[in-house]
């Protein structure tokens, strides 16, 4: 095959049994790839409301047909399960060099299921897979774990996705983290292979990606490459990585998490503290994921304070937000913290999110050093949060509540918690949703609970597609702003889908390839033919079995909202706060022209057979 | 005078776009285990290390060869296998002081780089000029350049 490799692969925990099938040619066309077809195989193999953490959950890696090949940022993978701290729909997304060695072996899709008796670890080499014992890297970090299992297997080049401690006791956020330093971050897809005991995922391939048209291809490629260096893209994001869009938050939107959301953002007397000059001095050299033009990660070192000499590799925008959302404002620590969680192999946010939630409840009254196993959980007070971060990866007294992620933790402890812990379907924010109309709707209706990446708008692109005149920093205003939001939600569902990256397309920059150049692409790749229209309505498909899977364990209209506070509190945005009527009135307009239900919020069966999902509608539809 | 290849370690941001351009370059699929080059990752240190052949003035690979397979090319001075003589015996790859001739996975043949005739991919899709294809006396003057970008940072704030 061109473009795909071919074969999915599937692997049965429990019987320990390996399956290789064939890439459905169906699927292809209504689903493409990556994200897409993980989608429908969750939908199609999980019956309604498990536990996340049973074995009857799946857990599936996808790469896209784009992945791993010449196409600028082809680094990407999707992994896909219900999420365990969402307990809905939840997908993570992640770069490096294990997507594409994915595809090198042979296998677009990797699906697991069950649960090991004893812990395991994959091993692929091509064509040849085998499940091979866990048990001396059980309770090892992510790094000695790819230490030795490069050593055991005889090679320091294979490709490694693994988890740490805190994935093996099932910490509702704990990441799957590949290539040292990259996680799939959201949603606790650690948890979810720690649940069926999985170590490892170990890869060598030396098949490579076959194209259809190279000659074309390679021409394609190159002038994508060049719309990305002649982007405003490699002097922002390419420079200063994602703390840019830290500043741009904070200076220039004038919302940005801080405190627990207890202050609208970094007070201008500290930013100086975490702003592009403090960052700058860290950067030592810059990273790339695979075939990246971009290198959006650095190396940084610390070079003074408590972690003077501390050399790894950061950080992104949510690593900054950690920092101060426990009101700890010095990069030096969020340094320490980013290399921390990539060693656990734990989210960044989950345990910044929930410390930042119990230091509020400190500082409140509502929680003493009693609970806290006699650590001060004061607002700035590094120490306090590196010891907890500790407690949490090891689910060890306090911890253990923390591990539960904000929302459940809450919920458990009760005392009037429950008001603090700021969260969307059990998502946290890492962006305050009071910036904007676009930001808020996103937030609200996202599929894997509060989230900017699955349809943020956070370019003009909506303007390039359509001729509609949107900028991005005038957000104040609800028009276009559903349609806004819907073109997104398709448009980076085609992103996760083809196996691009998000920093360098129309998802952030207008400049940069967007839907004609993936059609393409796509095209000269797979030797079938793409155009944008039919991709958008892919990314439409695709987001609609999400909506569906969701609406079928049960979620609702009633879902997409938020915590009291952002209705009532005002910060120094544009629009203030989330006026309640106006936004009732942005999602009827959100649902109405997504087709779906407007009580609901689900999916229409006019609109699931309009785009061939038969398959995908609530048993209520066919009564 | 003659141009070749020069890597600048402290800038490579480990992408391995030089990898894929090359498997792509020369077997027209994307497939960095056949490149012809190599980025060496230590990730505990956080390095990345270009290793390209050197096309060495004396070049140890060809001496080692006993079917004189491996030529200098007198257009581009590239140090090439010639595949139809060659034997397959790999002593060059034990020759080679950088370990960077290869057996393909594929063909098993041994493969080494040959600058692409003149134009290396390589150098051309490198993103941050870890990897320059320069006049062998102006490269080491772009390396210096970039050494002292550092120096240059700290004279301007203290100036």
């Amino acid at each position: 095959m061109y473009g795909w490799a071919g074969t999915i692969l599937r692997v049965d925990l429990d019987k320990k049994k390996i399956k290789k099938q064939p890439m459905h040619k169906e699927w292809i066309s209504k689903f493409i790839g990556g994200a897409g077809i993980n989608a429908k195989i969750l939908h199609d193999e999980t019956q309604p409301g498990i536990d996340p953490l049973d074995p009857a959950n799946r857990l599936i890696f996808g790469a896209g047909p784009l992945t791993g090949t010449l196409a600028p940022s082809s680094a990407r993978y999707t992994t896909t399960a219900k999420g365990p701290f969402t307990f809905a729909f939840c997908d993570s997304n992640s770069g490096g060099h294990f997507g594409p060695e994915m595809k090198f072996a042979g296998y677009d899709h990797i699906i697991f299921q069950g649960r090991a008796e004893k812990p395991l670890y994959l091993w692929i080499d091509d064509d040849s897979v085998e499940l091979k014992d866990a048990s001396h890297v059980w309770g090892k970090d992510v790094w000695e774990t790819n230490k030795i299992i490069k050593e055991e297997l005889g090679d320091l080049e294979i490709k490694i996705a693994a988890i740490g401690v805190p994935g093996e006791k099932l910490v509702r956020y704990a990441a799957v983290i590949n290539d040292w330093a990259r996680a799939a971050g959201w949603g606790g897809m650690g948890a979810v292979m720690g649940s069926k005991k999985l170590k490892a995922i170990a890869i060598r391939g030396t098949k490579g990606v076959q194209i259809a048209k190279p000659k074309k291809f390679e021409e394609i490629c190159s002038r994508c490459r060049e719309m990305i260096e002649k982007s405003p893209k490699p002097k922002t994001i390419g420079y200063y990585g994602k703390p840019w869009l830290n500043w741009l938050r904070n200076e220039i939107q004038k919302s940005n998490p801080t405190m627990n959301f207890k202050l609208p953002r970094v007070p201008p007397s500290e930013f100086h503290k975490v702003g592009l000059e403090a960052f700058e001095e860290l950067i030592v050299k810059w990273k790339g994921c695979f075939n990246c033009p971009l290198h959006c990660g650095h190396v940084l070192a610390s070079r003074s304070g408590k972690y003077a000499g501390l050399v790894g590799e950061g950080f992104e925008y949510n690593h900054a937000i950690d920092g101060q959302m426990m009101g700890i404002y010095d990069l030096n620590f969020v340094l320490k913290w980013t290399i921390e969680t990539n060693r656990l192999g734990l989210d960044c946010d989950g345990p910044a999110y929930a410390i930042a939630w119990a230091m509020e409840l400190y500082e409140k009254g509502l929680i003493t050093k009693k609970d806290t196993d006699g650590i001060e959980l004061t607002w700035g007070n590094q120490e306090a949060a590196l010891r907890m971060l500790d407690k949490i990866a090891q689910r060890d007294g306090f911890g253990d509540l923390l591990a539960e992620g904000i929302q459940l933790a809450a919920k458990k402890f009760g005392r009037g918690s429950e008001k603090f812990a700021y969260h969307v379907k059990g998502g946290r924010m890492e962006i305050d949703p009071r910036t904007g109309w676009a930001t808020a709707l996103s937030h609200a209706t996202s599929t894997r609970g509060a989230d900017h990446l699955k349809g943020m708008p956070l370019s003009n692109a909506f303007g390039v597609w359509k001729g509609i005149p949107y900028e991005f920093t005038d957000d104040s205003t609800t028009e276009y702003k559903a349609e806004a939001v819907i073109f997104f939600e398709n448009l980076n569902a085609v992103i996760d889908s083809i196996g691009l990256c998000k920093n360098d397309t129309w998802s952030q920059s207008a400049e940069c390839p967007g839907l004609h150049e993936f059609a393409e692409l796509l095209s000269a790749a797979t030797g079938r033919t793409f155009t944008a229209s039919k991709l958008l309505r892919v990314g439409e498909r695709i987001y609609n079995v999400e909506r569906a899977y969701n609406a079928r364990e049960g979620l609702t209209r009633e879902d997409d909202t938020f915590p009291e506070k952002f209705f009532t509190e005002p910060i120094e945005t544009k629009i203030k706060l989330i006026n309640k009527d106006i936004f009732e009135k942005l999602k009827d307009e959100y649902y109405k022209l997504r087709g779906w239900d407007v009580t609901t919020g689900s999916p229409t069966k006019i609109k699931l057979d309009e785009l061939g999902l038969e398959n995908f509608r609530l048993p209520i539809y066919d009564q | 005078m003659l141009k070749t290849l020069f890597t600048n370690p402290r800038t490579c941001t480990g992408c391995r776009s030089c990898e894929l351009a090359c498997s792509f370059h020369h077997y027209k699929e994307n497939n960095p285990a056949r490149a012809l080059l190599r980025i060496i990752k230590i990730e505990e240190e956080s390095l990345d290390i270009p290793v390209v052949c050197r096309h060495c003035a004396r070049a140890p690979c060809m001496e080692s060869c006993p079917e004189k397979a491996i030529v200098r090319d007198p257009q581009t001075g590239a140090v090439k296998i010639l595949q139809s003589k060659c034997i397959g015996c790999k002593i060059c790859i034990s020759a080679c002081p950088f370990g960077i001739i290869v057996v393909d996975p594929k063909t098993r043949e041994v493969r080494k780089c040959d600058l692409c005739d003149g134009n290396p991919v390589c150098a051309k899709v490198c993103p941050t000029g870890a990897i320059v294809f320069a006049r062998v006396d102006v490269g080491p003057r772009i390396l210096t350049r970039s050494a002292t970008e550092k120096t240059e940072k700290i004279l301007v704030k203290y100036r």
